[in-house]
């Protein structure tokens, strides 16, 4: 099992929902960088009134079978907290799901994230409006994660932690009901964390979140000046990586080479190296071959550095025809 | 065109200073969409410091079928609207401040996003688009934001587009649009977590991948193609045009000629002189078609032409490097 936080994941708990995935298999969640600082941004403007909570959705996409959730998106939704009830402002959560929804088709909710120090019974009572009607999560469980920030009335370094939410006890829902009031809330939930990793969508993304990581903190801001950085990194992380190959060839004894691990080590390295393309033995169609791809190279350089010269010829020729008249 | 009331304003901001996770928001949208192009709104407020700092993005709910498509559309500002009203109920008072666009190399010169573009920054001066690049996908990443310049504005509110125009306001195909430099501010807290994490590795080493990509060549050509043939096209108009004008301005050549005689003989007699410039009410010069399309163009061709050299300098930095460890072992 990947641990990517330190949680212990023991086992996922039966969720009373129609879509959850198979009970008993590991859950996971992948959260975008882009969620998290949307996540963070909206929490720290968090300037309220006692009776206020920040709250927000969580957008992303479900697969394996709702064994895999992926946050990709969030938007804040005001919520009121007096005393023991809270008034989730539904309509602007329905409206901004909406519209959201029509630029990302495949795209649903996930659940919810807040930012408290615990778990208290107002996150059931919030967790249990994401849990049902449309345009939530139903019918598949939702999620809940929790940024905390502020420990004992001092800001740290956000923590995350995610939860998926099941309810205890059975559900009115079965019953027969009478009257007006047939609205049924369970508010008992027991919340199993979740481990969770933070990913970056796709490797233009990585390097925009990597960018953000190494040239923008500890500076008020930073020009986006785009440069060797990432591809540095990288070269380093690879040398870093055979050094560490070498390290581990070279410090082998004979004895260790019968370890299992050190075995298929070897069997990788050999598979990876000493399979090279049947071309490679003919030395002279190699070179040939590289020549006439360069020579071609060098062709559409010369004939697109024609063109660029072409419309500057243009470009003055025109302007000149016009003052002879 | 625009309207002849309209009037230059040079715009105030100096920079755009964007959050990272609008920024990350942007990027992630247009690269995992790609090839489909989109476009959206740019969401945030103007400091007093000369800055427009962008706090959010949206994407247009639909790919665009060529750039700055949906700047001016009806779905697009409605969805603009609607998103606009819902954030205020939510204590944003954020404000449009410009669009983002993703593209392929030079191919965002088009005549629907600078005309977009154009009248936006005749409303509001400091009217901005961010341009992302694909051309570089997975590899690095190519955003620059862009506004017209004072030049391109003033001929465009001219709205005559002759060459004659185009000296007077300096405008060339090279100084169409200007840069303005893209700063990222994040809250403190963001930053926090930023230092909090170091920076990511995948396994995938999609960066130091050598095998050439062909393909962006093609694409980059055939965009180089299709935008040579656009500016053939104009400029085949134009060049009937000037034979055209030469035909008449013979023909001119030969009254004016025939005038003189004429007058030196009614002077001989006493008589009085004709009008030299008559010509003018007798022979009709044709039109200069507008210089507007084939300025657009060879932008646009310039910047292609900008992106498939570098691609062929990274081609030919790779075979050789290639080649020379392959060849000597």
């Amino acid at each position: 099992m990947t641990v990517e936080s330190p949680i212990m994941h023991l086992v996922k708990p039966s969720v009373s929902a129609p879509m959850a995935g198979t009970a008993g298999s590991a859950c996971k969640i992948k959260i975008h960088t882009s969620a998290v600082l949307q996540v963070l941004e909206i929490v720290s403007k968090q300037v309220l009134p006692e009776n206020k909570r920040m709250i927000g959705t969580l957008l992303g996409i479900r697969l394996d079978d709702g064994l895999l959730f992926e946050i990709k998106d969030a938007f804040m939704v005001p919520c009121n907290e007096t005393g023991d009830s809270i008034a989730i402002e539904e309509e602007t959560h329905r409206k901004l799901y909406q519209l959201y929804k029509k630029a990302h088709l495949k795209e649903h909710v996930l659940g919810w994230f807040g930012s408290s120090e615990q778990i208290d019974n107002t996150t059931a009572l919030i967790h249990d409006f994401y849990s049902h009607g449309t345009d939530r999560a139903y019918p598949s469980p939702a999620l809940h994660l929790n940024v905390q920030y502020i420990k004992d009335g001092e800001v740290h370094v956000p923590e995350f932690t995610t939860y998926l939410g099941a309810v205890i006890g059975k559900s009115a829902n079965n019953t027969q009901k009478m009257g007006w009031k047939t609205v049924s809330n369970n508010n008992s939930y027991v919340f199993t964390p979740i481990p969770h990793a933070i990913v970056d969508g796709s490797s233009t993304e990585q390097i925009a979140a990597n960018f953000l990581k190494t040239k923008t903190v500890n500076v008020d801001s930073t020009q986006l000046s785009l440069d060797l950085s990432f591809l540095t990194t990288q070269l380093n992380a690879v040398t870093d990586n055979i050094d560490a190959i070498l390290n581990r060839v070279e410090s082998a004894s004979l004895d260790a080479l019968q370890n299992d691990d050190n075995l298929d080590l070897l069997r990788l390295l050999s598979n990876s190296l000493l399979s090279k393309p049947q071309i490679l033995d003919d030395m002279e169609e190699l070179r040939r071959h590289f020549h006439n791809h360069n020579q071609d190279v060098i062709m559409i350089e010369y004939l697109t550095k024609a063109v660029k010269e072409q419309i500057e010829l243009i470009a003055k020729a025109t302007s000149d025809a016009d003052k002879k008249h | 065109m625009a309207s002849t009331q309209k009037v230059y304003t040079a715009p105030t901001a100096t920079s755009v200073e964007i959050e990272g996770s609008a920024l990350l928001s942007v990027v992630k949208h247009s690269s995992s969409n790609y090839p489909s192009l989109f476009s959206g709104t740019l969401l945030g407020f103007r400091s007093d410091e000369g800055t427009i700092d962008i706090t959010h993005a949206y994407p247009y709910p639909y790919p665009d079928q060529y750039e700055g498509g949906l700047f001016k559309s009806k779905s697009g500002a409605k969805y603009q609207q609607e998103i606009q009203e819902t954030l205020k109920g939510l204590g944003y008072g954020v404000e449009f401040q410009g669009w983002f666009q993703s593209t392929f190399g030079g191919n965002f010169v088009t005549t629907q996003l600078v005309d977009s573009l154009a009248q936006q920054q005749l409303s509001n001066a400091n009217a901005f688009v961010l341009i992302l690049d694909m051309v570089s996908i997975n590899k690095e990443l190519d955003v620059k934001a862009l506004r017209l310049t004072e030049s391109f504005i003033k001929t465009y509110i001219d709205g005559k587009w002759k060459t004659k125009e185009l000296a007077t306001n300096e405008l060339t195909y090279q100084n169409i649009f200007e840069e303005i430099p893209v700063i990222i501010r994040n809250l403190k807290l963001v930053n926090l977590f930023l230092s909090s994490q170091g920076p990511s590795l995948d396994d995938s080493y999609d960066i130091l991948n050598m095998s050439s990509n062909q393909n962006v060549n093609t694409q980059l050509l055939e965009s180089l193609y299709s935008q040579v043939d656009a500016l053939n096209y104009d400029q085949s108009i134009f060049n009937y045009y000037q034979r055209q004008l030469q035909k008449e301005m013979g023909r001119v050549q030969q009254w004016k000629n025939q005038r003189r005689l004429d007058n030196l003989e009614r002077a001989k007699n006493g008589e009085k002189e004709l009008d030299p410039e008559e010509w003018k009410s007798l022979f009709r010069l044709p039109n200069e078609p507008s210089r507007y399309n084939s300025t657009l163009h060879s932008y646009a061709i310039d910047v292609l032409a900008d992106d498939i050299l570098k691609k062929c300098d990274h081609e030919l930095t790779n075979a050789f490097a290639i080649e020379r460890n392959l060849v000597q072992n």
